[in-house]
């Protein structure tokens, strides 16, 4: 994959091949922190947001913060948001210490497989994904970074000037259909399996 | 009585540092040295064992790994290999190591820039997907020194209130005044901060008050420490603390060169200043600085030279190449030892060079993309001999435009100077070592010089001139250019006492005593003023009328030897010889190597007639200076007394 050297232009809006349906997909590995499995994509009515994430990224933990408002803003209209930590190494104890150190509330899953990475196409945490439910299946309407906070390694805004997480769940959330899009997200590298 | 020649001067704007620095280097593993890294066949695969690894090891493990300053540790293949791709990215961006200036450019010490060869193998590895390879080819683990790198500090001093850092927003500047448990003067080789959370202190910088002006600052604001990105500090002693004691994460002790310790003593704070980034979660910090001493006085003095224009930072929205240049040319034979340059967010490129009077160019630094989260002191490999008349040059660009990301303003605002991160600066710290102590003086002569050109009529300017001017022997000039600081600033109590000091020093103690009423009269806790005014009294004899100044002084600064010993020397003058005994016993306790309180202790306790006792402080200042002759006649007389007394 190439980087281009300024990335200040790139809200990629193409909607990409297989993006659309997502929800048929049935999950084997995916489990919460009870060790529940996830059954489907959207877990209700309302939009899922998957948050990918992990505990030692710094831009990650970063972004707790902002996701608490996000959560505390959205959670009355009907979205729900769900933390997926992709990596396998990281243990249910150590996911719930992160999330208390870093006061993230709700739920969280563990992605041992890669399976949610795969169908969102997700590369790197922090990056989201959002679900809703459609007539023909569930679908995926948005994937990418939560804000244009980050522009690079080393390369941030002080502000973000776009909130795209945000935009697509006041869309969504307005009753507005969307056309899937996605945005590249900067943060660490989600690493492939062995 | 006896009180010392030397009034009390006031120096200015002396130290004034900016924001701290960054952490590019951290301490090295205790590996054995690594060849670098050679080609690998085409046909040969990249293993992690025999060619990333000594690598890996070397230039990332010394901060990633626990405790240190990175976020995740790297170090073995399994942390190394499900990062793979990430490293190879940030490798090939030179994002890591985190290295900022251009290669060729300087002679820095201590370079962690990747080889061209071995960001390319990195990349090979990964894309071939980042294969571990016979164990029998891999390098021992790195291994670090725990704890405080050079072994227990002599004495550790710890920030006296915890601060907690926000969880979000902007950056955070706090500085924290640290006071040194110590009695006497000693001298520190080395100093280790340890700063807490060292994913949350991104740089500190440590600077020496020794007038208690960081301390009364910090009274004023609430909370542990004040803020503020840059300090500036009010000096009273020439002795410029002209060490660049600043501390990146993972750092072992900022360790001072043969001959260059730095001193502190009761009188003097520690001023930590640090730039914290928010993590996403509140964090406690209690920083500890750890000193090592050293009973060896500095034989080497080094001076810090400020290049700067910030008067000429006006940059309209949207420029994006805005230049600042300054230039400052050598009045001595000077080596330069090390670099520090300092912009904020809108700064882009910033150069450091020096030519020489043959027109050879010799560049110090260059930094093409200026990243204020990367700033550092960066120590020349070798120290660079520049000739007397060689010109030191600095030039800043900035990029006040919306294609820089970093800009605080969007859309983007005319930028002026200021301490705000919104604001600007631009300065280059150039560390010099000259050939000799006093040199320096000429150096900071030239350095004022330079800044009224800069800026016609500056009273930092007009008043360090004045200094330096009348420590070089040159009094009436020196009056001349305390007189033109105090035209821009009249209220200046510090000017005021210097003033007067040089009027006493040329003869007119009338006038000195004129300009100290009036810097008594600006700032009435000035204690320097309130010392020169009492001792001024003394000498023109007014005993009573020096009194109220002295006890003042001594209100002001109760550790102050010198401050008691008038004091006591005033109240034996105007017959208060229990009062005086007191005062002065308390001189000889806080400074026992005092000629001036042993010998007017034995005086007073000599007129009342504790005769023995007298003897003994008088023979203690002959001891100090055998051949004081007011001391032996005092001894004489009191032996004297003492053969006419009856047993």
């Amino acid at each position: 994959m190439r980087f281009p050297s300024s990335w200040s232009a790139l809200v990629v809006l193409a909607a990409l091949a297989g993006l659309a349906r997502a929800g048929s997909a049935s999950f084997t590995g995916v489990v919460d922190l009870a060790g529940r499995r996830l059954e489907a994509l959207p877990l209700g009515p309302g939009p899922t947001v998957l948050v990918f994430t992990r505990t030692d990224c710094p831009i990650s933990n970063r972004y707790a913060p902002e996701l608490r408002r996000l959560g505390e803003r959205f959670a009355g209209r009907g979205v729900a948001f769900r933390l997926v930590y992709a990596d396998p190494t990281e243990t249910p104890a150590a996911i719930r210490e992160h999330m208390r150190a870093f006061g993230l509330g709700g739920d969280a899953l563990r992605d041992p497989q890669h399976e949610l990475v795969r169908l969102a196409g997700a590369t790197v945490t922090p990056e989201v994904a959002v679900f809703v439910a459609h007539p023909s299946g569930p679908r995926m309407v948005y994937r990418g970074r939560i804000d244009d906070r980050a522009v690079d390694f080393g390369r941030a805004r002080p502000e973000p000037r776009t909130r795209d997480l945000a935009d697509v769940l006041d869309a969504l959330t307005a009753g507005r259909t969307l056309t899937p899009r996605t945005t590249i997200a900067v943060g660490c590298a989600i690493a492939e399996l062995q | 009585m006896r009180v010392p020649a030397r009034a009390r001067r006031a120096f200015l704007g002396a130290a004034l540092l900016g924001s701290g620095l960054a952490l590019v280097a951290c301490a090295p593993a205790r590996t054995e040295d690594v060849a670098p890294a050679t080609p690998v066949p085409v046909a040969e695969r990249v293993t992690f064992n025999r060619d990333i690894a000594p690598i890996v090891f070397r230039n990332c493990a010394p901060c990633h790994r626990p405790g240190e300053a990175g976020p995740f540790s790297l170090l073995g293949y399994a942390d190394v290999h499900k990062r793979a791709s990430q490293i190879a990215r940030v490798t090939r961006i030179r994002f890591m190591p985190p290295w900022p200036p251009e290669a060729g450019y300087g002679d820095l010490a201590g370079p962690r820039r990747l080889t061209d060869e071995q960001i390319a193998l990195i990349q090979r590895w990964a894309a071939e997907g980042a294969p571990e390879g016979p164990p029998a080819a891999a390098p021992a683990p790195p291994a670090f020194t725990a704890g405080w790198q050079l072994g227990p500090p002599d004495l550790v001093i710890e920030v006296p209130e915890s601060y907690t850092v926000p969880a979000e927003g902007t950056d955070v500047f706090r500085n924290f005044v640290l006071r040194a448990p110590v009695h006497g003067t000693r001298y520190v080789r080395a100093m280790e901060l340890r700063p807490g959370d060292k994913r949350v202190v991104h740089h500190a910088n440590v600077l020496l008050d020794r007038t208690g002006s960081a301390r009364r600052r910090d009274a004023k604001d609430p909370g542990p420490g004040f803020a503020g990105m840059d300090v500036e500090l009010e000096s009273d002693a020439f002795e410029p603390d002209s060490h660049f004691l600043f501390w990146k994460p993972g750092t072992a002790a900022v360790t001072e060169p043969e001959g260059m310790a730095w001193t502190i003593d009761e009188r003097t704070d520690l001023v930590l200043n640090l730039h914290l980034q928010p993590s996403g979660k509140p964090e406690v910090i209690r920083p500890l600085v750890g000193l090592y001493f050293t009973k060896t006085a500095p034989t080497r003095f080094p001076m810090l030279l400020q290049l700067e224009h910030d008067g000429a930072i006006d940059i309209p929205p949207g420029a994006p190449d805005f230049a600042v240049t300054d230039e400052y040319t050598l009045p001595v034979d000077a080596e330069v030892l090390a670099v520090y340059p300092h912009a904020h967010y809108v700064g882009k490129d910033v150069q450091g060079f020096a030519t020489l009077p043959d027109g050879t160019k010799k560049w110090l630094i260059w930094i093409r993309d200026w990243d204020f989260a990367w700033q550092a002191v960066y120590p020349l490999a070798h120290p660079l001999f520049l000739p007397r008349g060689s010109v030191l040059h600095m030039r800043i660009a900035y990029d006040n435009s919306e294609g820089n990301v970093r800009n605080p303003s969007h859309p983007p605002r005319r930028v002026v100077t200021g301490n705000r991160s919104t604001d600007e600066m631009g300065h280059l710290w150039v560390q010099v070592l000259p050939r000799q102590r006093d040199d320096r003086w000429a150096l900071q002569e030239a350095l004022m010089r330079r800044r009224l050109e800069k800026y016609p009529g500056d009273f930092v300017a007009h008043a360090n001139l004045g200094a330096a001017l009348e420590a070089r022997g040159r009094a009436a000039e020196a009056i001349a250019e305390y007189r033109q600081a105090l035209l821009a600033r009249p209220e200046s109590a510090a000017v005021r006492n210097n003033l007067g000091a040089a009027l006493q020093t040329s003869g007119d103690l009338d006038a000195a005593i004129a300009e100290y009423q009036q810097a008594v009269q600006a700032q009435p806790d000035y204690p320097n003023a309130r010392h020169n005014l009492g001792n001024a009294l003394v000498l023109r004899g007014a005993f009573a009328e020096a009194l109220p100044h002295l006890r003042e002084a001594v209100r002001l600064s109760p550790d102050d030897a010198t401050a008691r010993n008038n004091l006591g020397g005033a109240l034996l003058e105007t017959g208060r010889v229990v009062e005086a005994v007191e005062q002065l016993r308390r001189a000889v306790e806080a400074d026992p190597g005092s000629l001036n309180a042993h010998y007017n202790l034995g005086r007073a306790l000599a007129l009342s007639g504790r005769l023995e006792e007298a003897a003994g402080h008088l023979e203690q200042a002959l001891r100090i200076q055998p051949d004081d002759p007011d001391a032996r006649r005092e001894l004489a007389a009191v032996r004297a007394r003492q053969a006419r007394r009856p047993n």
